[in-house]
């Protein structure tokens, strides 16, 4: 056996405490360290002081009413507890039931959390869209001009092969009338508006010269 | 039984005929119509008559379009709410293009008439209002219908 060992078994040693191996053990080591022994016998006089002085103090039993009598008398039970008892209160460990109660209320929040559906595609912010605005914005600008160019211009600006971009029509384009194409919804281009159907202008009548 | 069965197809192959025709022709009126009210709004566009576009194009909404042909509605929407921002009736165009998206059913529709919105909003400087119709430009377009 080590010395810490014995040390700490030195105690239940001495109020015999211990088994019988443990015990054997104990006393082989003490018979062995003089340090352990030392300190067996600094431990065994303490013992023997407390005892003494134990013996010397007589308790008769009428200090008890004397103690009781003393004590100040026992009011009703306020229902307001002071502000630090309240806050100590706070910090105590939750007894069982409210702790088994609270974690069923937390069991079923997240359970309904769980459960509730995620608004899915949700809208994003609108100031993240802005970009894309100022995009629509600069887009509908341009097909504005060409929409309010003249002919001429409309055929130099526009691109023949963009089936979606519009040509000239002005107050001249009417969607009602039959001879628009219908547009199916698909072919609308996502960063615009509607466009204006297909206008074909004339072209100028070219008289060759002999 | 056989001839009753070739009797029963030729019976309901003729009534759908007779339905798509109804309907054609239903639709034909319609068309015409609103093309002829499509005139009147343009001419009192032209003519800066603007207190009488509003009520000419409820005369083209309360024709009630059909699904498949509502694309037209939301372009003529479209077309006079631009015409009347170029001649800075914002108000009008406004009222038009809110009362226009109200019977319309598709959401593609519904989006390009809010982008519209949109982009008048932003020429006349209203950006907050302009994003917000921007984003249920958005909104709509990724439900589709």
């Amino acid at each position: 056996m080590e010395c810490p060992t014995c040390l700490e078994n030195l105690t239940a040693y001495l109020d015999d405490e211990l088994g019988d191996n443990d015990r054997e053990r104990v006393e082989a080591h003490l018979n062995s360290c003089n340090l352990c022994a030392a300190d067996l016998q600094s431990l065994s006089s303490s013992y023997q002081v407390v005892d003494r002085a134990l013996d010397t103090i007589n308790v008769g039993p009428e200090i008890w009413s004397r103690i009781e009598a003393a004590l100040p008398a026992r009011s009703e039970p306020t229902r307001t507890l002071g502000w630090r008892t309240t806050v100590a209160s706070l910090f105590q460990p939750p007894s069982r039931r409210w702790a088994a109660s609270f974690a069923a209320v937390a069991l079923m929040a997240a359970f309904a959390f769980l459960r509730t559906p995620l608004p899915r595609d949700a809208a994003p912010e609108p100031e993240s869209l802005r970009p894309q605005l100022d995009a629509m914005v600069q887009e509908m600008d341009r097909e504005d001009g060409l929409r309010h160019a003249t002919p001429a211009e409309a055929r130099r600006d526009t691109d023949a092969s963009n089936p979606f971009t519009p040509r000239h029509a002005g107050l001249d384009y009417n969607p009602f009338r039959l001879a628009e194409p219908d547009t199916p919804d698909s072919a609308i281009s996502p960063i615009g508006g509607a466009r204006a159907v297909d206008f074909q202008p004339q072209e100028p009548e070219v008289k060759e010269s002999r | 039984m056989r001839r009753l069965a070739i009797l029963c197809a030729l019976g309901l192959s003729t009534l759908c005929v007779i339905g798509q025709q109804k309907k054609d022709s239903s639709w034909d009126e319609t068309r015409r119509a609103a093309e002829a009210q499509h005139e009147i709004i343009v001419l009192s566009i032209k003519l800066s008559n603007y207190d009488q576009v509003l009520p000419e194009v409820r005369k083209v909404l309360a024709l009630k379009f059909p699904e498949e042909h509502e694309s037209k509605l939301s372009r003529e929407i479209d077309f006079i709410s631009d015409e009347l921002m170029h001649r800075s009736q914002f108000e009008i165009a406004y009222k038009i293009l809110d009362e226009g998206m109200a019977p319309l059913r598709v959401n593609s529709n519904k989006a390009i008439l809010l982008r519209r919105k949109a982009y008048i909003l932003k020429k006349q400087g209203r950006e907050q209002e302009a994003l917000q119709c921007f984003k249920q430009a958005v909104a709509l377009e990724s439900v589709r219908k």
